[in-house]
């Protein structure tokens, strides 16, 4: 199982388009906050800061991207055969998948809330403190920003089980992509329409779209727990069981594949 | 486990089976494609499969290796290997249809990704690039292979854990000559180290030099279990002549039973009545000269197009 492991980190940092990733979301963190900083009127730093000066939406794309290729590829390429046909069940080559992606996804989170942190410190040092009151919160600056990169990092692994699940049970990577880039977006452009049906059907509520407020309402929770009906314990379990739930059918149907 | 087979000083040997295929068959949804297939092969053995194009060959190697479900029994070297546990194919290497390959990896780096963790890994990789000759490109990006270089990086992946059992679906496709050569001497070198090798190919002049023994696989059932020189020993025999006078020669032979098998040159086929020698009294009797003479066995190609055709 580390042996698996091993062969996926290798894998992963043998690809160009890693360093890349990387190198992309370091130019984006810091480009953005020397924006703010000339904007400052219009885009609030502190504001930006608890939001990892919007790193995460591009990190999602990332892990999207990864989290269905890691699976497609093997098959686009014929390599699954030289994955299957080593020891190891078909159970330990996809959990040693996904262990690859979180631990990408827990790197990719800490290297953005660094640069976070230099930007606030090199740009920002005497226009906000991080002991200040967030805006729109209860929470000091430093406690939101855990709080939402916590929570988006949560909502981004509902996203990414569906993306594993719908990759492990197709072996074309594309469509997971699209679904998981498009459910990603989705939440802004139909969240409006899923209120109004969850306000007139209750169980409408345990959709896991609706799980994706998270993030949303721990910063503002008066406001939009009334809109999803769920308290913010509801939301966080909610997330966790349907990750498990997710990865449990991507593994179900990915321990059955013939090559 | 063992059995014995006589070898040539008349003496006994213990042969260990190290695959051990037990009622095996596949169904793809109604269409079943294997049927009770049932075969051994031995340590240190290199045992060919042969049929046609769609006989099995492939459906059999892909069951052994746990990359479908089927049902039957795949035991290897005493352990029972199924679809979803199969710890024992750490001991086996192999290359199935084409080659898998990474195109953002070096050749080198596609060794490093599947040599099993051991203070010789480095020398493994290195001994399994000088044998196949692929120092010039080792290290460019697999992308820029050519379908033979990318051939023989997949035989090296099957070869650089040294297993025990190496199956190998066609492994002189897109190999030119030489690599093909160097290839057998491998495989051979490493047969007497103790490595067993299932290997199927169509090129069969090929197979002739490497097989001992051989599985003919027609429409997803075995047909023959033999070994090499059992198949080409029942072999027709043929014998070439050219004498002074050709035409009379096959009316006299004709006459006394020979049968000719073409005219010109004069093709006759040998049997254990019609031999050299009574062909060689009757024509000096009727003083035809024989000027040139040539015996010709039918090769493996003839012997198994004809249990096919059967």
């Amino acid at each position: 199982m580390g042996y698996l492991y091993k062969q996926e980190i290798f894998k992963l940092l043998k690809k160009r388009s890693f360093w890349f990733c990387l190198l992309f979301i370091a130019l984006q963190n810091i480009g953005v906050a020397i924006f703010s900083q000339s904007y400052s009127k219009f885009l609030q730093p502190k504001f930006l800061f608890q939001y990892d000066f919007v790193s995460p939406a591009f990190i999602s794309l990332i892990l999207i991207a990864t989290s269905a290729t890691i699976i497609s590829t093997e098959f686009e390429y014929n390599t699954i055969k030289n994955v299957v046909m080593q020891q190891y069940s078909r159970n330990q080559i996809l959990i040693s998948k996904w262990l690859t992606v979180l631990t990408y996804s827990v790197g990719i989170y800490l290297f953005s809330m660094i640069l976070s942190l230099f930007d606030k410190f090199i740009f920002f040092n005497n226009t906000f403190s991080l002991v200040d009151k967030s805006e729109g919160g209860t929470y000091l600056v430093w406690q939101s920003w855990l709080i939402s990169n916590g929570a988006t990092f949560i909502t981004l692994w509902l996203i990414l089980s569906i993306v594993f699940l719908l990759a492990a049970v197709m072996k074309k990577g594309a469509l997971a992509v699209v679904v998981g880039v498009v459910g990603y977006f989705a939440l802004e452009i139909i969240s409006s329409l899923m209120f109004v049906l969850i306000s007139k059907w209750d169980f409408l509520k345990w959709n896991p779209l609706n799980f994706l407020n998270y993030p949303g309402q721990l910063v503002r929770e008066s406001t939009l727990s009334e809109l999803t009906h769920l308290n913010n314990d509801q939301m966080l379990m909610g997330n966790i069981i349907y990750i498990i739930l997710f990865m449990a059918i991507g593994l179900f149907f990915f321990s059955r594949k013939e090559v | 486990m063992g059995n014995f087979k006589g070898n040539s000083d008349g003496g006994s040997v213990l042969e260990e089976t190290i695959l051990s295929v037990k009622n095996l068959n596949k169904s793809f949804g109604n269409r079943q494609t294997l049927f009770d297939i049932n075969f051994e092969c031995q340590k240190g053995h290199i045992i060919g499969l042969v049929g046609a194009n769609g006989a099995g060959k492939t459906t059999i190697m892909k069951a052994i290796l746990s990359l479908i479900k089927s049902e039957g029994q795949v035991t290897i070297d005493g352990q029972k290997s199924t679809f979803n546990h199969h710890p024992i194919l750490k001991r086996v290497g192999a290359l199935v249809e084409y080659p898998g390959i990474y195109p953002y990896l070096s050749g080198r780096d596609h060794l490093k990704l599947f040599v099993t963790d051991s203070n010789d890994s480095k020398e493994r990789i290195q001994k399994i690039i000088n044998d196949l000759k692929l120092n010039n490109y080792i290290d460019q990006k697999a992308k820029l292979y050519s379908l033979g270089m990318k051939q023989k990086l997949g035989i090296a992946m099957a070869l650089v854990n040294q297993p025990d059992l190496v199956i190998l679906d066609e492994p002189m496709n897109g190999l030119d000559p030489q690599a093909t050569k160097d290839l057998r001497e491998l495989i051979l070198k490493r047969r007497d180290q103790g490595m067993t090798v299932l290997i199927s190919s169509h090129i069969l002049g090929e197979l002739q030099k490497l097989a001992e023994d051989l599985i003919v696989i027609d429409h997803g059932k075995v047909i023959k279990k033999t070994t090499m020189n059992e198949l080409l020993a029942s072999n027709q025999h043929f014998v070439v002549i050219k004498t002074s006078d050709d035409v009379e020669a096959q009316k006299l032979l004709e006459i006394v039973g020979f049968q000719v098998v073409s005219q010109s040159p004069l093709r006759l086929t040998l049997t254990k009545e019609n031999t050299v020698e009574r062909l060689m009294n009757i024509l000096m009797k009727q003083q035809i000269t024989v000027n040139d003479m040539q015996h010709e066995d039918a090769d493996l190609e003839e012997s198994i197009l004809k249990l096919i055709a059967e």
